[in-house]
C-alpha cells in the first residue's frame, strides 16, 4: 500500500532526526574493521552509526529498552554476511534496521535473509538515512513485515543477484512515530513471522560437493558463489558462518578450516548412521549401504579382559586404566576405507552410558552414549606415521589423536547425547583426508 | 469521564460552529470504523411516531412489532452495570416477532431475514437523522416503491459498508470532547517530555552538565525571543553546537507531538474496547489509520503552526498554541 503523502506534510519539513555522537564513530570503525571486503566494511560502518543513534532515539521516547543480545551487528560472523542490522528485540517485537547513505533513487535495498529466514526476519523494518558529514541520522520510515510480504507478492518482486529486494521508498510509512506507537499498542502476534523449521536440508552427494566448493572459492560475498538455496543453508547455521568467518580472516589456517568446513557441512546435510540399532544386533539401511559389517554379538560379552580379541585387549586395558569399561552389552561394527591409496579399517563400538561413568564432560542427568573408534591398517600392515583420527561435533573438534609411534592402531573414545552427531575424519600427514558420514546414537 | 449519551444537547449555534471546522478526516474516520454510541437496537427502540409516519407500512409494522417484543423484554432485563448497550435480539424474540408479523400478513423466511430487515430500517433512520439535522428538504420520501414490483429502492446516503454511523450530533460532541481534552493533554505532554528529557540528559556524561540549562534556555527562546545562536553565551556555555543539540526545538516539538498522539490514542482505544470493538483495536491497519487521522487533526490544530514558527525562526512572535503552553510551563518552573 502506497502511503498517502498528505498526512506527513509535517514530516517532509520536520523529519525525525537523531545525533551522531563522537563515540559512535569510534565504535563504527572498530566493528567495521572486523568484517571482510570494503563494501561490507562501509555498510557495517553505516549500520553501526544507524544502530547506535536509533537506539538513543528509541530509548529517549519509550520505556521499553531494546534488547541487543542477539543483534547481528555485534557478532562478526553475522555482520560479515548480513547487510542489515537484525535481531533487535523490543518486548515481543523484532526490529531490523536498514541504514543507507542516500535515498536519491528512491529505492531501499532489503536483504532477503532479513525477510525469509526466521533467524533474521523482523516485525518492523526501519529505514535510517545516515548523514555522517552532518553528524546526524534521519529516521525516514518504518515498514511492517506483512506489508512487505504483500507488496512482494502483489508485484511478484524478483530477488536481485545479491540476494536483496529493491523496494520503493514510498512503501515505507514516513511517520517514524508509528513504530513507537505500534510497540505500545499492538501485540506482536498481530504480525506473524516465518517460523523456524527444525529440519535441516539433506543434500545429495553432488549438491554437497557443489556447496562445499562454493564456500571454499576465494570470492568475498556468499551470493557470488552460491545460489540462494545454498545460501539459506549457510546463513541458518551459526557453526558454518563461524568457520567461514575464520576462513576469511585467518587464511593461514585454511587447511584445517577446510576440513572443518567439510565436517560441519556433513553434519548439517548428510544423513547419519544410528548406532542404537547395533545394540539390538541390527544395522540401518544407511550403515549397510556404507558397508559397515557387524562384529559378533559376543565380542565384548566377557568381564575378563584376557578373553577379548587381540585387537581390543590392549585398548580395553588402557581404557580401564582411565576407569572406562567396555560393558558386555557393547556392540561394534567395522568397515573398510581407502585414503589416498592406503587401505584402512575402522572399528566403531557403541554402548549406553550409565551416569556413574567418570568421563569428564558428562552431565549427570542425561543419558548418553559412548563411541569407541579404532583405526588400523588392513592386512596387519602398519599405519602410516602422522595419520590422524579426528572426531568432531557441530560445534567443536572433540578429539584428534595422531599416530606418533609405530603402534598398529589409533583409537579414541567419545561420549555425547543421543542425538549428537559425530563426524569422523581420517587425515594423512600429506594433507589428504576423508570425512565419513555422521554417526549418532538415535534421532531425537 | 465523559458520557456520549449526555442529556444536554448542543444549541444550533454551536452545532453550526462545529460544522464549519475543517475536521472531516477524524470524524469520517471515526464513523467509518463504526465508532458508535448507539447500536441499531437502541436506535430502533427510540423511534417515535413522527418517524414512523415516514415509513412504508411494512417497515412500520416491523418496528411496531419490534417494540412489542424487544422493548417489553428490555424493561424486564437485568441491567448489569457494565452492559448498557442493547444486545442483538435473540432467536426466540425474532421468532415471536415473526409470528406476530404473520398475523399482519408479513411472511418472513427466517429469523435472520427479520434481523436483516430490522437493521436495514435502522440504517434508514440513521440516515434520516443526518439529513434532518442538515436542514435539507426531503424532496423524496425515504423509500420509493417500484410501481411494478413490490421492491423498494432506497436513496443511497452513506457508505454501505458502515452500519452504524455516528450521527452528526454525536460526532460533534465527541470531537468537542477531544478538543477539550487536547489542552490538558498538550500540557501534560509538554511537562512529561521535558521532565523525561532533562532526566535522560543527566544520564549521559557528555550532556549531563547541560541538563540544568534546558529550562533557562527555553525561557530565553520562548519568553525572551532570543535566537538559538544568542543563547549559548547567555547560558555561560562555550560549546555552541552542544547547546543547539540539546535545545533543538524541532526535536522537542516532535517528542511532544508523539506524546500527544499517544495519549489521545489511549483514550480513544479505551473507548473502542468498552464498545466491544476490541478486535478492531488489535489490527495494525486500524491502528495506523487512527494515528494517521489523529496526526492530521493535531497537526492542523497545533503542530503545523508550531513547526512553522520554529522554521521561520521569528522568535519574537511565537504565538502558536504550543508556544503558549510551553511558556506557561516555563513560567511555572522559575527557579
Amino acid at each position: 500500500m502506497i502511503y498517502p503523502i498528505d498526512s506527513t506534510e509535517l514530516r517532509l519539513l520536520q523529519p525525525e532526526m537523531s545525533w551522531l555522537e563522537p563515540e559512535y564513530f569510534d565504535q563504527a570503525a572498530e566493528i567495521s574493521d572486523r568484517v571482510r571486503g570494503e563494501t561490507q566494511q562501509w555498510q557495517t560502518y553505516l549500520n553501526v552509526l544507524g544502530w547506535l543513534s536509533f537506539e538513543q532515539w528509541f530509548n529517549e521516547r519509550t520505556d521499553t529498552a531494546i534488547n541487543q543480545d542477539h543483534c547481528s551487528i555485534s557478532q562478526p560472523k553475522y555482520a560479515n554476511v548480513v547487510e542489515a542490522v537484525c535481531n533487535l528485540q523490543v518486548g515481543e517485537f523484532k526490529l531490523c534496521l536498514i541504514a543507507t547513505e542516500s535515498l536519491i533513487d528512491e529505492t531501499v535495498s532489503v536483504p532477503r535473509s532479513a525477510i525469509d529466514l526466521p533467524e533474521f526476519a523482523a516485525h518492523f523494518y526501519v529505514l535510517i538515512e545516515v548523514q555522517d558529514e552532518q553528524e546526524q541520522v534521519i529516521i525516514r520510515g518504518v515498514l511492517r513485515y506483512d506489508e512487505l510480504i504483500n507488496y512482494r507478492e502483489s508485484v511478484n518482486l524478483q530477488m536481485e543477484p545479491d540476494w536483496s529486494y529493491q523496494l520503493p521508498l514510498s512503501l515505507f510509512d514516513a511517520e517514524p512515530n508509528h513504530l513507537l506507537l505500534y510497540s505500545r499498542f499492538l501485540e506482536a502476534s498481530a504480525i506473524p513471522l516465518p517460523v523456524a523449521n527444525p529440519q535441516s536440508a539433506t543434500l545429495s552427494r553432488d549438491e554437497f560437493e557443489a556447496l562445499l566448493s562454493g564456500l571454499q572459492s576465494p570470492v568475498q560475498r556468499l551470493w557470488e558463489s552460491l545460489s540462494w538455496e545454498q545460501g539459506k543453508i549457510v546463513l541458518q547455521s551459526p557453526e558454518l558462518l563461524d568457520v567461514l568467518y575464520q576462513w576469511q580472516t585467518q587464511p593461514e589456517r585454511k587447511d584445517s578450516l577446510s576440513i572443518r568446513l567439510r565436517e560441519v557441512l556433513t553434519i548439517l546435510t548428510q544423513k547419519a548412521v544410528y548406532t542404537a540399532l547395533w545394540l539390538r544386533d541390527e544395522l540401518d539401511e544407511l550403515a549397510k549401504s556404507l558397508f559397515w559389517q557387524p562384529l559378533p554379538a559376543s565380542t565384548f560379552a566377557t568381564s575378563s579382559l584376557r578373553r577379548l580379541p587381540d585387537k581390543f585387549r590392549a585398548i580395553a586395558t588402557e581404557l580401564k586404566q582411565k576407569e572406562l569399561v567396555i560393558p558386555p552389552q557393547a556392540r561394534g561394527s567395522y568397515r573398510e576405507l581407502n585414503v589416498d591409496g592406503i587401505a584402512l579399517q575402522l572399528y566403531a563400538v557403541t554402548w549406553l552410558l550409565p551416569p556413574q561413568m567418570p568421563l569428564a564432560e558428562l552431565p549427570e542427568s542425561s543419558q548418553e552414549w559412548a563411541l569407541l573408534l579404532i583405526l588400523e591398517a588392513q592386512c596387519d600392515r602398519k599405519l602410516p606415521l602422522g595419520i590422524k583420527l579426528r572426531v568432531s561435533t557441530l560445534s567443536d573438534v572433540v578429539s584428534e589423536p595422531v599416530l606418533k609411534t609405530d603402534d598398529s592402531s589409533l583409537y579414541t573414545c567419545v561420549a555425547g547425547e543421543w542425538d549428537e552427531k559425530f563426524v569422523v575424519t581420517i587425515a594423512l600427514s600429506n594433507g589428504t583426508s576423508l570425512t565419513l558420514p555422521p554417526i549418532a546414537f538415535a534421532p531425537n | 469521564s465523559y458520557s456520549l449519551n449526555a442529556e444536554s444537547r448542543l444549541s444550533l449555534d454551536n452545532w453550526v460552529y462545529y460544522q464549519t471546522r475543517r475536521n472531516h478526516d477524524l470524524r469520517k474516520f471515526l464513523s467509518e470504523w463504526g465508532f458508535r454510541s448507539l447500536s441499531n437496537w437502541a436506535l430502533l427502540n427510540r423511534v417515535g411516531t413522527k418517524q414512523l409516519e415516514l415509513l412504508l407500512d411494512r417497515d412500520r409494522y416491523l418496528i411496531e412489532t419490534f417494540h412489542a417484543v424487544y422493548r417489553r423484554d428490555r424493561r424486564y432485563q437485568q441491567r448489569r452495570h457494565d452492559v448498557r448497550r442493547c444486545p442483538d435480539p435473540t432467536t426466540d424474540q425474532l421468532k415471536e416477532m415473526s409470528h406476530l408479523l404473520q398475523e399482519r400478513g408479513i411472511i418472513l423466511k427466517s429469523p435472520s431475514q427479520l434481523k436483516e430487515e430490522l437493521q436495514r430500517v435502522a440504517q434508514l433512520l440513521q440516515d434520516y437523522d443526518v439529513w434532518n439535522r442538515r436542514g435539507s428538504p426531503l424532496s423524496m420520501p425515504l423509500e420509493t416503491p417500484d410501481p411494478d414490483t413490490e421492491d423498494r429502492t432506497e436513496r443511497d446516503f452513506a457508505d454501505p459498508r458502515s452500519i452504524n454511523d455516528l450521527n452528526e450530533l454525536e460526532q460533534s460532541e465527541f470531537l468537542e470532547f477531544i478538543r477539550q481534552q487536547l489542552m490538558e493533554i498538550l500540557e501534560e505532554s509538554i511537562e512529561q517530555v521535558l521532565n523525561e528529557y532533562i532526566t535522560s540528559l543527566k544520564q549521559r556524561s557528555r550532556y549531563a552538565s547541560l541538563a540544568s540549562k534546558v529550562i533557562p534556555g527555553l525561557r530565553l527562546i520562548y519568553c525572551q525571543g532570543l535566537s538559538q545562536k544568542e543563547i549559548a553565551s547567555r547560558l555561560g556555555m562555550t560549546n555552541q553546537s552542544k547547546v543547539s543539540r540539546v535545545l533543538n526545538q524541532q526535536n522537542l516539538l516532535n517528542q511532544v507531538r508523539l506524546r500527544t498522539v499517544e495519549k489521545l490514542s489511549s483514550i480513544i482505544l479505551e473507548r473502542v474496547q468498552t464498545l466491544e470493538l476490541a478486535n478492531l483495536a488489535a489490527e495494525p491497519n486500524y491502528l495506523r489509520n487512527l494515528w494517521h487521522h489523529l496526526e492530521g487533526f493535531l497537526d492542523e490544530e497545533v503542530f503545523q503552526q508550531a513547526a512553522a514558527e520554529i522554521r521561520t525562526a521569528n522568535n519574537r512572535s511565537m504565538n502558536s498554541l504550543y508556544a503558549q503552553r510551553l511558556r506557561c510551563y516555563i513560567e511555572k518552573h522559575k527557579e
